[in-house]
């Protein structure tokens, strides 16, 4: 345990942010932002937004940054250190699903922020919670933007990660006692169930062929070349 | 520990590996010679299982990759021209963070031959020249107790100090005759002096494996009046140079073969070798 706590945080690397593909999906993310935070308007930075925006918006930079310094990939010595395919497939997933932890306990501190807002209920937390897993699952995308395999995968996390960032923009505005909160509440869960759960589903196959593909050195040169 | 390979083939995206056979034997230094995208990195990946076998055998004291994958890297020291250690790391605390997963790394050996070497442990590694950082890369691949090594084009990077302590630490290496030494590099002076086994390729295909010895029981270079070389077997002579001063030919050989007392005959180095054959298909 003491060890991938370790490797996680040396696994955080600057250098990924000039990657190409790194750079299409954080600048699409911080145009679509200030643009929507525009269109759902009325920010006329009252505490209440504030906070709002700090339990709910930044955790979900903080996740989409974090996944996007580290690689589900292993250094090139890793390959070459003595462990069984077991060993490394079971490190990989490890270090996943810790990951996975790390930003569920980001997104959880953030509901801890507005939980004391009375207008936060236990719907909107959930809410809140389960956008913010549905992007703390992704990896980076890795590869090139020449292959369409890539590209696919990007378009779907850029999908993926608006859809979820809208959502938890209108969970800001119900915490914030700026909307009416059942139908809109419930809307929002519909549009869960309808769309965002099953895009992040049929994403499952790529992030998983993804960690499949990090278990040998060959496979995931051939993934990120 | 010695490396079987039996009609190996592997296919890259715009590369062949392809159908090589040799067997190098324990205690022996390898040279692994060729031009540039000959293959010899690809090899050395198959070798170091970083690349899966396509077709043929591949065995390593006996295991293969397929089955026995953390035995043979506990096995296998390398040193390759990338930078494998983390830069933001000191040199200890990569050989130790590394060093965990294998069962014979020796804390106390690494910090002596960074010592050795003239590397400060608590410098970080990043910070490190590229000679240093393979000095560091060969202090560890030698800290836990290693079968074979594994070496790709290290030397070109080293001072000529540091060279002679390289071999010298190589030479020791194989000494008890149960440790072996692949070195890939384009610097063949060191591997005429020191390589007892020599695999060239060219373009993918293999073009010698065998022993030094056998080598140079094989090839000559042959000096003189261009129409006294003329005179020898046409397809015995691979290739042929003329000069305003006379010619230079590599020749296959035989103990059969008779040359004119005006020729010299001599031992082609690995140099020469590489270059005429090289050249062999040019008018």
């Amino acid at each position: 345990m003491k060890n991938i706590v370790r490797d996680y945080f040396r696994a955080i690397k600057i250098s990924r942010l000039g990657r190409e593909t790194n750079g299409l999906f954080l600048l699409s993310y911080f145009i679509v932002m200030p643009v929507l935070i525009g269109v759902t308007g009325n920010v006329n930075f009252r505490r209440e937004y504030m906070i709002a925006f700090t339990g709910i918006l930044l955790p979900m930079a903080l996740c989409c940054l974090d996944i996007l310094l580290r690689s589900p990939g292993l250094d090139k010595m890793m390959y070459l250190c003595p462990m069984s395919r077991e060993e490394r497939k079971k490190y990989i997933y490890g270090m996943y699903r810790f990951g996975v932890a790390v930003r569920m306990l980001v997104s959880l501190m953030g509901v801890c922020i507005i939980i004391p807002f009375s207008c936060c209920g236990l719907f909107s937390a959930v809410q809140i919670l389960l956008n913010d897993f549905l992007i703390a699952v992704m990896t980076a995308s890795e590869g090139s933007g020449e292959n369409d395999g890539t590209n696919k995968e990007i378009q779907q996390q850029i999908l993926i990660i608006a859809l979820a960032f809208i959502s938890n923009i209108i969970e800001t505005a119900i915490v914030a006692d700026e909307l009416p909160d059942f139908w809109v509440k419930l809307a929002l869960f519909g549009i869960f169930v309808i769309v965002q759960l099953p895009m992040s589903l049929k994403y499952v196959r790529y992030q998983k062929q993804k960690l499949d593909d990090a278990v040998y050195y060959e496979t995931w040169l051939r993934r990120t070349a | 520990m010695t490396i079987e390979a039996k009609g190996l083939s592997k296919k890259l995206k715009n590369f062949q590996l392809d159908n090589l056979s040799f067997t190098i034997p324990s205690g022996y230094i390898c040279g692994l010679i060729g031009q540039n995208g000959a293959g010899k990195t690809t090899l050395l990946h198959l070798l170091l299982g970083l690349y899966q076998v396509d077709e043929g055998e591949l065995l390593i004291d006996g295991m293969d990759y397929a089955g026995e994958e953390k035995r043979i890297h506990n096995e296998i020291g390398t040193v390759l021209t990338e930078e494998l250690f983390d830069p933001s790391l000191t040199l200890m605390q990569n050989g130790n963070d590394y060093g965990r997963y294998y069962d014979a790394y020796d804390k106390k050996a690494m910090e002596s031959y960074l010592e050795l070497f003239g590397l400060e442990k608590s410098k970080k590694f990043g910070r490190l020249s590229k000679g240093e950082k393979l000095k560091c890369q060969f202090a560890f691949a030698l800290s836990h107790d290693a079968k074979l090594l594994i070496l790709d084009e290290p030397t070109g990077n080293f001072d000529p100090e540091f060279r002679e302590q390289f071999f010298k630490i190589l030479k020791e290496f194989i000494a008890d005759g149960s440790r072996s030494v692949v070195l890939a590099t384009h610097l063949t002076e060191d591997l005429d002096r020191m390589a007892d086994y020599l695999i060239f390729l060219e373009k993918g295909k293999q073009v010698f494996a065998g022993d030094i010895e056998k080598f140079r029981d094989s090839y000559r270079m042959i000096s003189g009046e261009a129409y006294k070389i003329r005179l020898l077997q046409k397809e015995k002579i691979i290739r042929m140079e003329e000069n305003a001063y006379g010619a230079k030919a590599l020749t296959a050989h035989s103990r059969l073969n008779r040359y004119d007392r005006e020729l010299v005959v001599a031992y082609p180095t690995i140099e020469e070798f590489m270059y005429f054959y090289g050249r062999r298909k040019e008018e």
